[in-house]
């Protein structure tokens, strides 16, 4: 059973490659280059200080930006849950974040900041935060109403009833929005490092696209969707396989 | 002991508690039947301080109240230890014994074995014996029961039943038994009070002779 379903990764990360291969051989290499010539490339890339430094530094944004976006988030959704009225104030806000295209904010960020860094980290965790703070509102209406009551009734505090009774009850949402709020992370991350700094992957990309270096960009996509990866398959599943365990049984 | 004086509850301008007054005396059991709705379970709520009365007054003379609801409302992340651990904590009582009793009261609803697994695990009645075991564990002096094997089937009714018998002839405790069966309550009631329609509470002695 195990092998098959490895057996359909497989066959899905195939169909992904063939898909990209079958498109840069009906378009110019300019437009799209073959996976084969952006893997070459990324090897040669991954010997150089260059792109280690790149990647260092986005990585550092990244994180960043991830842990303020997402904290920040989470203490506004559990305050909004678990007193609706403040929901009602923030409300405009939330939307106004979740409704402003990406590129507003850069150019917001890039104006009070200036190029660099903390204009990256501004935009990603301000574009980050309506994510965690919805999802965690929903873990917060998610949580067994009986349970709180329990709670209640064996007169827990309000820490030991948020740390055992909310927090484990919200796992979902919560592991969900730290999911979704690193893929974006990482696009937002580009994006205004491309539109607003001398450093980073996302300024890599920029200078691979103002020399038409179609391998280069696509390489660096390859490096995109790898650390997605990395910190989807390596650090939240089996964060999530062990915070969820007890729903094996 | 628990006493409501002229306690008046409604909802949507529904009078459900009218002018209730009753006294439960220390150690004693008592029996309260009623329609679906009739306001049973807010009476228990209004003891565990979980709902107030429109007017009138609950006192209630202890804070160590256990409470086994309807549905068992264990925590599934944590193994049955771990549910009974939370209400000890819960509770204030000494990080040390937590293990003994927790274990003591899990080996006296007979799911010695079962301690490390979690509710998804345990079939339905040996969740409501996990929440049995959670109330009583913190010592209660005060023990409310919300139709607590209502789920159940009649024969898993009759062993939590026993189970609750063996329990109480050891340690007398004050009781509110909430039903809609009082041949259910009659069990181990000293006496039944039922609500009626108009949201009065009626009282009779029970022939049963109480287990304690």
């Amino acid at each position: 059973m195990a092998c098959r379903k490895i057996g359909y990764d497989f066959l899905g990360i195939g169909l992904f490659f063939l898909i990209w291969q079958t498109l840069s051989a009906v378009t110019a290499d300019i437009v799209i280059a073959s996976p084969l010539s952006a893997l070459l490339l990324l090897v040669q890339m991954v010997r150089t200080k260059l792109f280690w430094e790149a990647l260092g530094i986005t990585m550092a944004r990244f994180g960043i930006s991830l842990f303020l976006g997402a904290a920040s988030g989470f203490l506004l959704g559990l305050i909004s849950g678990l007193k609706p009225n403040m929901r009602r104030v923030f409300e405009p806000v939330r939307w106004s974040l979740m409704s402003m295209p990406p590129v507003v904010v850069v150019t917001i960020g890039m104006i009070w900041f200036g190029i660099g860094g903390v204009q990256t980290i501004f935009v990603t965790s301000l574009l980050i935060l309506p994510i965690m703070y919805v999802n965690t509102i929903e873990g917060v209406e998610s949580v067994d109403p009986g349970l709180l009551e329990m709670g209640r009734v064996y007169r827990a505090g309000s820490f030991l009833i948020l740390r055992e009774i909310y927090l484990p009850g919200m796992a979902g949402p919560l592991l969900a929005g730290i999911l979704l709020s690193a893929g974006l992370g990482i696009r937002l991350i580009v994006l205004a490092e491309v539109l607003g700094a001398h450093t980073g992957l996302g300024y890599e990309f920029s200078v691979a696209r103002m020399n038409l270096d179609s391998p280069a960009i696509f390489a660096w996509i390859i490096v995109c969707l790898l650390i997605v990866g990395v910190f989807e398959f390596g650090l939240l599943n089996p964060a999530r396989k062990c915070i969820m365990k007890w729903k094996k049984t | 002991m628990i006493r409501f004086e002229n306690v008046v509850k409604s909802f949507n301008g529904r009078i459900v508690l009218n002018e209730i007054s009753l006294t439960i005396k220390k150690n004693e059991i008592v029996g309260l039947i009623g329609r679906s709705g009739a306001g049973k379970s807010t009476m228990l709520r209004m003891i565990s301080g979980l709902a107030l009365p429109d007017s009138g007054d609950v006192n209630v003379e202890s804070k160590k109240i256990g409470y086994i609801f309807q549905e068992p409302y264990l925590m599934p992340w944590r193994t049955a230890l771990g549910n009974l651990y939370f209400t000890l904590r819960a509770m204030g009582l000494d990080k040390n014994a937590y293990r003994n009793i927790a274990m003591t009261w899990l080996d006296k609803m007979e799911l010695k074995g079962f301690e490390q697994y979690y509710p998804g695990q345990l079939s339905g009645g040996m969740r409501q014996r996990v929440a049995i075991a959670r109330a009583f564990s913190i010592d209660p002096d005060i023990l409310l029961m919300d139709e607590p094997f209502s789920a159940l089937d009649s024969g898993l009714k009759g062993v939590m039943h026993s189970l609750m018998e063996k329990v109480l002839s050891e340690r007398p405790i004050t009781i509110l038994y909430v039903s809609h069966n009082p041949n259910e309550v009659a069990r181990i009631a000293n006496r039944i009070c039922t609500l009626t329609r108009d949201g009065r509470l009626e009282e009779r002695r029970t022939a049963v002779v109480p287990c304690k």
